[in-house]
């Protein structure tokens, strides 16, 4: 594998790891906090997406505008849809399938949602538009003005994030919730507002994931579906309940499916046409072999262990 | 309404400071489908005792006290709480007027610290809004006070050393101080306990009474418990009401239920 | 109660309007022609302006049957196939199975075509696709017919042709890992080898790929290896074409290479982005991919689709108002029967020149006269521009 190859596909994962981590989070927290695995996520990425993009286009091109339209959108469509369909579930107690299905079903009424608005508008395969640029290059590495966007983002909103969790009050109710939701109620934590909370901030951050990812490729309405098992795949590594775990496994599957896919492809011929198999390995691997993933890794430090 | 029951407080404690009842139990019954668990129940907790509530197994007892915290819905009967009929209430509402419990199992949240559990109950904080979560300055001369509030408690129940500890690394004993020292951050008047010394050793089973005795000297906390370690207990309750089989079998100072006839018959199988 | 009273009410007024427009046409012959496109996925937009094609097509034939006194009307049916093989074999077995239709129209895509080839060979429903042209659905004696775009086998010399003319002594080929993918890499690689061309290292990404990063970051590394005198052949899908230029602008070794490409990097959404259209105009890129002739017919079918969507065709429409109005002629020849539309309808096709180019097939039921443009980006990247034909049968590139 030659070295320009090897930089290259490490600088991709590093971009791409950061995106991933930043949506898996979202899974992780959902997952802890609300007992939800939702696949829905994918479509609040999108949706977020399609809001950086409708600004982008509007002639507002300052990323950080950007950014706030696509959380804002990403956050609210989020809070539609527990207020419309998972707390109304909730309330009758139904089972874990019943709500993993039911996500399955928001997600394909936003994404056709997002389908009829990119059809009306003729909305397909366009780009957020912040042209791209080359900041800095020594050989073959090269980065870019969306690297410089997309990793200190990430970055910073996973601190704030992980600060959130462990040093405020609002986050405090969001770890109790995550550890013991029964319990919640009984000493009068407001359970349905932090909830609300939890999912404006899922949704938020996915937004903001889809801004990003809108940079990263072309924005239609089947991006982040064409993530989320990557991305489901990061959140089983961190067991669905470790942050750390969580962001390390995004960069275990960017890795994978960059740097080793390149050096399956370059040293073993194997077809890059296999790559959307990788996440499906990994799931499958980690839930045969080690259920807990990463979380046995990281003790302690505020994880959402349940 | 009010004046109805206040009439009826028992004679037992007029001329001490106590004067009215806190908690009365009208004609309360609990049906599990052909099981009665309850059966007609009535009794009067007054305000600032420690009433001990004494059975064998399965005699109701716990049931008794899922029913006064809202926990499971009564057959029958009426629950009045200060005055206010609070039967119908779901156990966030009841917890809300004053009512706090501890559980047989220590109920904690055992991945948070020890002062993370102290703040959560907590009520209105300012730092739960999304709003002003993310501020500091807003919220930390709140969470501040909060803090060494509770920190004042911990110290009460021996438990400040720990304060940064997680639950989970606590011994049996200290997660039941825990848990009383958490039920009072939120104020109650009335503290329900299932068997605050199950699985502790004696010599902190009977500190767990003395805190108890304490909190209510100190702070004027009524307290309604349940507990199989008698000889603990009687040291410390004030009035004992003894359940068989979903009824109330007696009732009596300390000493009256020691020498009951029919109590130990049942209950010591003599 | 009055739930259910709701729902009695609106399945009685769903029947009473159906009983009126059979009312309405009890007199009439209705010949349904089926429409399996993809209406969604990144072809949606080819779909959706393909159907608008086919309508156009319908609302003339109906307008002159009208006219002339004929008791025969044509209705069209359309499915989403999904851009997927399941999708159209669903398609197609909906179309069938709700409304009798003995032709369809589509899909798009090879894949497409090859997922629906089953059961209309089983029904003997007859597919009339206008894009398909994946030399693995050349198959004779089959219910599949291609007309007016020429198969892959054609194109993809003339691939072979421009890379050896432009001097690569060796050529990289990123394709999309499908049908139509594969047999256009095979096709070039054999053409290109055959004429004196080096080694070809192909790539293939996943058809449903929105991201491309790892394939551009192995698509360089392999131009790397081959050094200054290789090319780059880019035979991707829409949305992935975008995905892929937005890596690829900031590369260096991929930036400085020529490109060749088939005709989804030259649509509208890849130039309005500045970055992607100045990625191709620096790479000189080429595609040869629709056809460049002109018939009357034309300029007609410009205006007529102008006036009635208020917009203009897109690429390829007029491919498909052509199959529709094929398959419409066959069916008012032959009859609405799947088994006499399928013998007639080399046939007419041989007696059927179109808004682009005489239809003819050959012994697989495919488009035989090949005929193409061949179109390179303008300097500033503001649009295409015809700098050639290919002549197919001949295997002559004429520039202009």
């Amino acid at each position: 594998m030659p070295p320009a190859l090897l930089t290259t596909s490490l600088v991709n994962t590093i971009q791409i790891g950061s995106l991933y981590a930043l949506m898996a989070l979202g899974i992780t927290l959902t997952f802890s906090v609300m007992k939800l695995p939702n696949f829905a996520h994918a479509e609040f990425v999108t949706a977020g997406a399609y809001a950086a993009l409708i600004v982008s286009l509007s002639g507002v091109l300052n990323p950080l505008a950007i950014m706030a339209a696509a959380f804002v959108v990403g956050a609210l469509t989020a809070l539609i849809s527990h207020i419309a369909v998972f707390k109304p579930l909730e309330n009758r107690e139904v089972s874990l399938y019943t709500l993993i299905l039911a996500s399955f079903a928001v997600g394909l009424i936003i994404r056709y949602i997002l389908f009829l608005m990119a059809d009306y508008f003729n909305l397909f395969d366009l780009r957020i538009g912040i042209p791209l640029t080359i900041l800095f290059r020594e050989g073959s590495l090269i980065l870019s003005n969306l690297f410089a966007w997309v990793v200190p983002t990430s970055i910073l909103l996973v601190i704030l994030l992980t600060l959130l969790l462990n040093a405020t009050p609002l986050g405090r109710e969001m770890r109790a919730l995550a550890n013991n939701s029964i319990l919640a109620r009984v000493i009068g934590i407001p359970v349905e507002r932090v909830k609300n909370y939890t999912w404006l901030l899922v949704g938020g951050l996915a937004g903001v994931a889809g801004a990003l990812w809108g940079l990263q490729s072309a924005v239609n309405p089947l991006m982040g579906w064409a993530a989320i098992i990557s991305v489901f795949a990061a959140a089983i590594l961190g067991g669905l309940s470790s942050f750390s775990g969580t962001i390390l496994g995004a960069y275990v599957v960017a890795f994978s499916e960059n740097t080793l896919m390149l050096f399956l492809n370059f040293n073993f011929g194997v077809d890059l046409a296999y790559k959307p198999a990788i996440p499906f390995i990994i799931i499958i691997a980690v839930l045969l072999l080690r259920p807990q993933g990463f979380t046995e890794i990281f003790r302690r430090a505020g994880d959402l262990d349940r | 309404m009010g004046g109805g029951y206040t009439a009826r407080v028992s004679t037992r404690y007029q001329g001490a400071e106590i004067m009215t009842a806190l908690l009365e139990l009208r004609n309360l019954r609990k049906d599990y489908g052909g099981l009665r668990a309850v059966d007609d129940v009535s009794l009067t907790v007054p305000e600032g005792a420690i009433i001990g509530l004494i059975g064998p197994n399965g005699s109701g007892k716990s049931t008794l006290i899922n029913l006064i915290a809202g926990a499971t819905q009564r057959s029958a009967g009426r629950v009045i709480f200060a005055g206010d009929d609070i039967s119908d209430l779901p156990p966030d509402a009841v917890f809300k007027l004053g009512i706090a419990r501890g559980y047989q199992e220590p109920a904690l949240y055992l991945k948070l610290t020890v002062l993370d559990n102290m703040l959560l109950p907590v009520k209105n904080q300012r730092g739960e809004g999304p709003w002003y979560a993310p501020w500091w300055r807003t919220w930390h001369n709140e969470e501040a006070k909060h803090a060494e509030r509770a920190l004042a408690v911990l110290e009460q129940v021996q438990l400040l050393q720990q304060y940064d500890t997680l639950a989970s690394d606590l011994s049996g004993g200290q997660m039941k101080l825990l848990e009383i020292a958490r039920s009072l951050m939120g104020q109650p008047k009335l503290l329900l306990l299932d068997e605050p010394t199950a699985g502790v050793a004696p010599k902190l089973a009977y500190e767990i009474f003395e805190q108890i005795a304490r909190l209510r000297r100190e702070h004027g906390i009524t307290f309604l418990i349940v507990e199989h370690r008698l000889e603990i207990l009687f040291d410390f309750a004030d009035t004992v009401y003894v359940m068989h089989l979903g009824n109330l079998l007696a009732e009596g100072s300390v000493a009256e239920i020691a020498n009951h006839a029919t109590v130990r018959e049942v209950y010591f199988g003599e | 109660m009055i739930k259910k009273l709701t729902v009695l009410l609106l399945i009685a007024m769903m029947m009473l309007s159906l009983g009126a427009t059979a009312a309405a046409q009890d007199d009439m012959d209705i010949y349904v022609l089926g429409v399996a496109l993809p209406f969604t996925g990144s072809f949606g937009t080819f779909g959706q302006d393909f159907e608008r094609g086919i309508d156009l097509a319908v609302a003339e034939m109906n307008a002159e049957l009208e006219a002339a006194g004929s008791s025969i009307r044509f209705e069209t049916a359309s499915a989403d196939t999904e851009q997927t093989p399941e999708g159209a074999a669903r398609a197609l077995q909906t179309i069938v199975q709700t409304t009798g239709a003995q032709v369809v129209v589509g899909p798009l895509t090879t894949a497409e075509v090859l997922g629906a080839k089953q059961f209309a060979d089983e029904n003997g429903v007859v597919i009339v696709a206008m894009a398909s042209s994946g030399p693995a659905a050349s198959i004779p004696g089959d219910n599949i017919f291609r007309v007016i775009y020429p198969p892959d086998t054609f194109s993809s010399k003339a691939f072979a042709t421009i890379a050896l003319e432009r001097g690569h002594e060796n050529m990289v080929v990123l394709h999309v890992d499908d049908a139509f993918g594969n047999g256009m890499n095979e096709q070039f690689t054999k053409n290109y080898q055959a004429n004196g061309g080096g080694e070809v290292a192909a790539f293939a990404y996943a058809p449903q790929s929105t991201e491309l990063s790892t394939e551009a970051a192995a698509v360089s590394a392999a131009l790397a290896g081959f050094g200054d005198t290789a090319g780059f052949f880019c035979v991707c899908f829409p949305g992935a074409a975008e995905a892929f230029v937005q890596v690829a602008q900031i590369d260096p070794v991929l930036t400085s290479v020529q490109w060749l490409g088939n005709e989804a990097m030259t649509s509208d959404e890849m130039l309005e982005d500045p970055g992607h259209a100045q990625t191709l105009a620096n790479a000189n890129f080429v595609t040869v991919s629709q056809s460049a002739d002109t018939t009357p017919l034309t300029p007609i079918f410009n205006e007529a689709f102008m006036a009635m969507f208020d917009k203009e065709p897109g690429i390829f429409t007029n491919y498909a108002f052509d199959a529709a109005n094929i398959a419409m002629l066959t069916m008012l020849a032959a009859g609405n029967d799947g088994a006499a539309v399928k013998s007639m309808l080399p046939f007419i096709s041989n007696h059927y020149i179109g808004t682009a180019v005489q239809a003819f097939l050959d012994e697989n039921g495919d488009q035989a006269i090949a005929s193409y443009g061949i179109r390179q980006v303008l300097e500033d990247g503001s649009g295409f521009y015809v700098i050639g034909t290919y002549d197919g049968n001949n295997d002559t590139i004429t520039y202009k």
